[in-house]
């Protein structure tokens, strides 16, 4: 009887144990790029500064996708078949907070102003509004695969690609609802925003068989259809940075280069079934969903200059800190 | 409700039946198994084979259309369908996004073919539209999957190969079937036949036929039955044969008296005797015929007793030297009657376990023998000596006219004389030695004769020496 309560006292400190995880702390200063990985549930962390491999957090969750809060200290972990989001705190590495936020999640924005973070809930077919503490909002009504969310540099407008839906909304934030709306192609997926020059650029996989081998750029006052760039095969990741405009295409394992002008640069063969891309002024970094492997690119000569080991299946990539670039480090396209 | 009961024929060939069929049945289902299997893995062997000898091809890089020229050229002379596939939505990579499409490639199957390993497929697959064998060959740039060689056989194919199995298989296995099933009848009536013909030859021998005989067939059991069946009837016909010869002798030995008896008496009733001697003569011869009679009467009886066991012996311990003696002293007057010279020697230690009046009616009937067929003035000896420490022997040597050789094996059967006339004159009844035989046998002793013609008999009784322990 005693051997048996000491072997449930044992399990229940092995339970409490895992309910209280901590993971590797993330030093506050650090400068961090952050690779969300799905095959195995796992977030893993590199030094830009050192250039190297720092932690790796083995969430063991079906994790999607994340968010930086709170000037980058938290980090706002989520998943489609998760019930709520984990708001992790990197400075110590424990969870902070659990937010409820139901099943469905695909996508998540922080707005640019800082006081917002947007939810796309696949789910409930919109696009729900919280406050960084967690309390929801509002929320807009949207097509049924919202996965990809971009936004202007006050954070008042968000587009949001529909994947299945093959429209894009356009969002007045403030009004909580849809302004205007323009057809996009089936399976549209990824894109960037260029504000200054009132155009919007948007990738994907194509439909059925035939895959997407063009970027289309749609004009922004009215959303009509300015002009298609070559991209084979299945441009899905954008990042723009002072060195121009960079889309990576994964079916052709391949990152393009245009300058600011829209003109084609240079072209670079990288990676393995790479799904994502971010970009500082200095470098692009390249996340394989094959090879687990993050190559990181001198984005002036277009050079695979280091290579990371990520963890399973790296999905995502964030940057913490330093000077950044691009639709990542905000956005999200899944 | 009565059930119906089978005769053993009838068991044996569906015992038979039931094996043969059950066989058959799983014979089929088994090489049918194990030929689908051999085949299917004969089929699987040969596309992976293809299937790398085609990826050796491939140096790296994206796929040229050279390369797949002479893939789509190959294909029209394989007999598997083989196709080049470098389509990445095919191949599965765009499938953390929900696509509303179904590759070729599913991600388990992509997350094998990243690692290297060949994936092969068995059963529907929807893209075709069939059932299928098939197997998926990667071609692998470093960590890069550019293409698969997708090669399938439709799995009809497969079964119709089988299909041709069966029809061979089913005609030969039904005539297998038949002719089994055929030997199976034979064999049970090869089996049930003894004890039929056992059937019918027991009711012929309750009619009294003892002469029938089966005919054995084989040296198994049924045979060796049969033949101890045989033995049987023989030796049952041959007890009959001695009932009725026994009786015959019997009546023949009883006629005889009963002729003379009735003769005389009815010579003296018509008044045939003149004199008062001649009546008092047939008279005696009367009496003398009766006495007969009754001894023979008296014979079979103690005969009879003796072999059904009906009185059983008195055992115990006796002095044998003693009991000799004390019967010879009874024909000490027959002896000096007939001037005959006794020579004893009897070793006086020998105590044998026995009936006392039976023993002594074994020497006497002995003694009669010799007595009877020594001459005047001829000679007599009895001994009696230990042949070992567990047995003694009694002699009684005479010096009679003796027994031809031939006669030897008969003496002790019962009415056997050596010669018929003279001994029916002497007065014997022809079952002495039977009964002195019959005594021997229920003491555990043997008893054998050893005679020359002329030089008299000597008869031998070897009887166990009784020992308290």
């Amino acid at each position: 009887m005693r051997r048996l309560s000491l072997i449930v006292f044992l399990f229940l400190l092995l339970l409490t144990g895992c309910d209280q995880q901590s993971f590797t702390p993330i030093p506050k200063r650090m400068e961090t790029l952050i690779s969300i990985n799905i095959k195995d549930g796992s977030a893993t962390f590199f030094d830009l500064e050192r250039e190297k491999k720092y932690a790796q957090w083995n969430l063991q969750k079906p994790i999607r996708g994340g968010a930086l809060l709170n000037n980058g200290q938290t980090l706002l972990l989520y998943g489609n078949d998760l019930d709520q989001a984990y708001e992790y705190d990197l400075a110590t590495g424990k969870l902070k907070k659990e937010w409820q936020v139901g099943e469905g999640i695909v996508g998540a924005l922080v707005s640019n102003d800082m006081h917002h973070i947007f939810l796309a809930d696949q789910k409930q077919k919109e696009i729900r509004i919280f406050r960084t503490d967690g309390k929801e909002i509002g929320a807009v009504k949207v097509g049924s695969a919202p996965l990809t969310l971009l936004q202007n540099s006050d954070g008042t407008r968000l587009y949001v690609i529909d994947f299945h839906d093959a429209k894009t909304d356009i969002i007045d934030v403030p009004k909580r609802k849809v302004i205007h709306m323009f057809f996009v192609p089936k399976s549209s997926l990824g894109g960037l925003l260029r504000e200054q020059q009132q155009e919007i650029w948007i990738g994907g996989h194509g439909s059925g068989s035939a895959m997407e081998t063009s970027i289309h750029v749609y004009s922004l006052p009215d959303g009509k259809l300015a002009k298609t760039v070559p991209a084979p095969d299945m441009p899905i990741g954008f990042t723009e940075t002072n060195e121009g405009i960079f889309a990576l295409s994964h079916g052709s394992n391949m990152v393009r280069k245009w300058n600011n002008r829209g003109k084609e640069e240079a072209a670079l063969v990288v990676g393995a079934n790479p799904f994502t891309i971010v970009g500082t002024n200095r470098h692009l970094y390249v996340a394989s969903y094959d090879s687990d492997e993050i190559d990181v690119i001198d984005g002036r000569t277009m050079r695979v200059v280091h290579r990371y080991k990520a963890g399973k299946g790296p999905f995502q990539l964030m940057i913490r800190g330093g000077d950044k670039h691009g639709a990542n480090y905000n956005s999200c396209c899944r | 409700m009565r059930r119906t009961s089978m005769t053993l024929v009838q068991k044996i060939w569906l015992t038979i039946s039931i094996v043969v069929i059950l066989t058959a049945a799983f014979s089929y289902f088994l090489l049918n198994y194990f030929y689908e299997n051999l085949y299917v893995d004969q089929v699987k062997q040969t596309l992976i084979k293809e299937g790398k000898n085609l990826a050796d091809d491939y140096h790296g890089g994206p796929i040229t259309e050279e390369y797949r020229k002479r893939v789509e050229w190959y294909n029209t002379k394989s007999t598997a369908e083989v196709l080049l596939v470098s389509n990445p939505r095919e191949l599965g990579a765009c499938l953390p996004f929900e696509i509303d499409y179904d590759s070729l490639i599913n991600g388990t199957d992509r997350q094998k073919l990243l690692e290297g390993k060949i994936v092969t497929k068995i059963g529907y697959e929807r893209r075709f539209g069939r059932k299928i064998m098939g197997v998926v060959v990667p071609l692998l740039d470093q960590q890069r999957l550019e293409g698969v060689f997708y090669l399938y056989i439709p799995l009809a194919t497969i079964q119709e190969a089988t299909k041709e199995v069966a029809v061979v298989w089913v005609p030969l296995a039904l005539v297998f079937v038949v002719l089994l099933l055929l030997f199976g009848k034979k064999m049970a009536d090869r089996l049930a036949g003894p004890l039929k013909e056992m059937e019918r030859v027991a009711y012929k021998m309750s009619q009294g036929d003892y002469e029938a005989q089966i005919p054995i067939r084989a040296d198994d059991e049924a045979g060796r039955l049969a033949r101890a069946f045989n033995v049987m009837a023989k030796a049952i016909y041959e007890e009959d044969m001695k009932k009725r010869e026994f009786l015959a002798n019997v009546s023949h030995e009883l006629r005889t008296p009963l002729s003379y008896v009735k003769g005389y008496s009815e010579a003296l009733l018509a008044g045939m005797v003149k004199t008062k001697e001649e009546e008092e003569k047939y008279v005696r011869l009367i009496h003398r015929e009766a006495g007969r009679m009754e001894r023979l009467v008296h014979d079979l009886l103690d005969l009879a007793q003796l072999e059904g066991k009906s009185v059983p012996l008195q055992k115990v311990p006796l002095a044998f030297s003693q009991v000799i003696e004390d019967t010879l002293v009874k024909y000490e007057p027959f002896l000096h009657e007939k001037a005959i010279r006794l020579t004893v020697d009897l070793n006086p230690d020998i105590i044998i376990e026995g009936d006392a009046d039976r023993i002594e009616q074994v020497i006497h009937n002995l003694l009669d023998n010799a007595i009877r067929y020594t001459p005047k003035g001829g000679a007599i000896a009895v001994q009696l000596f230990e042949t070992n420490e567990n047995r003694c022997c009694l002699l009684i040597r005479d010096s009679g006219k003796g027994i031809p050789k031939e006669k030897i094996p008969f003496l002790g059967q019962r009415f056997f004389r050596v010669d018929q006339a003279r001994t029916r004159a002497e007065g014997g009844t022809g079952l002495g030695l039977a009964i002195v035989k019959q005594i021997v046998h229920l003491h555990d002793g043997t008893i054998s004769f050893a005679s020359e013609a002329g030089k008299g008999t000597t008869v031998l009784i070897d009887l166990p020496i009784w020992n308290d322990e």
